[in-house]
């Protein structure tokens, strides 16, 4: 049996262990007019995509018990089509290299990153996944 | 040593991050003043790399 899931356009779930990462990027992207949902872990990220489908994730690479590599594989799961943008840092590159090249990682964007580049990714990345079709 | 020496690079990238992040809020006209925050974690990865110096002196 297939579901059509439509996606609201402008509801993001960021996904960080660092408090203040969280802070930032929902202040500075609220004020872009998105809905911004947090979550401190890969555990609590999931419980939400359980509920809510987002339109995108912002997903840190780096964080305790769950990794963001351990993260995206369980969203894939439930539900495939979500756009993930990784946030890493230089440090995580070959992680991330590695999973670019297993099909795993789309988007990412290096910390520190710029405000303006983050803006115009997830521009892109929305305006490329207007809905999502998603077989149960 | 050197997953440690990552780990502790990785956690100052993150806090240069922020460090970033406020200012680039400030210049973007935030309702909110950033400099008091910004000064505590530039103190904070002062003090991380002290710590970090003082067990490879050790």
């Amino acid at each position: 049996m297939k579901r059509l899931v439509f996606i609201l356009s402008d509801y993001i779930l960021i996904v960080d262990d660092n408090e203040n990462i969280l802070y930032l990027l929902h202040e500075f992207l609220i004020k872009d007019g998105y809905i911004i949902e947090l979550a401190g872990s890969g555990v609590e990220a999931l419980k939400i995509i359980n509920n809510r489908i987002p339109c995108l994730v912002l997903l840190d690479i780096k964080m305790p018990e769950m990794s963001g590599l351990e993260t995206l594989a369980k969203i894939r799961i439930i539900s495939p089509c979500i756009p993930v943008v990784v946030i890493s840092a230089y440090t995580e590159l070959h992680l991330v290299q590695q999973a670019i090249k297993d099909n795993l990682i789309k988007y990412y964007i290096e910390k520190p990153f710029d405000l303006g580049k983050l803006r115009k990714l997830i521009q892109e990345v929305l305006q490329s996944h207007s809905y999502v079709q998603e077989a149960l | 040593m050197n997953n440690e020496l990552l780990n502790f690079l990785s956690i100052l990238l993150d806090r240069i991050t922020v460090i970033k992040l406020y200012l680039q809020m400030d210049l973007e006209n935030s309702k909110v003043d950033h400099k008091i925050v910004t000064l505590l974690e530039v103190e904070k990865v002062e003090k991380e790399i002290k710590e970090m110096v003082d067990k490879i002196m050790r």
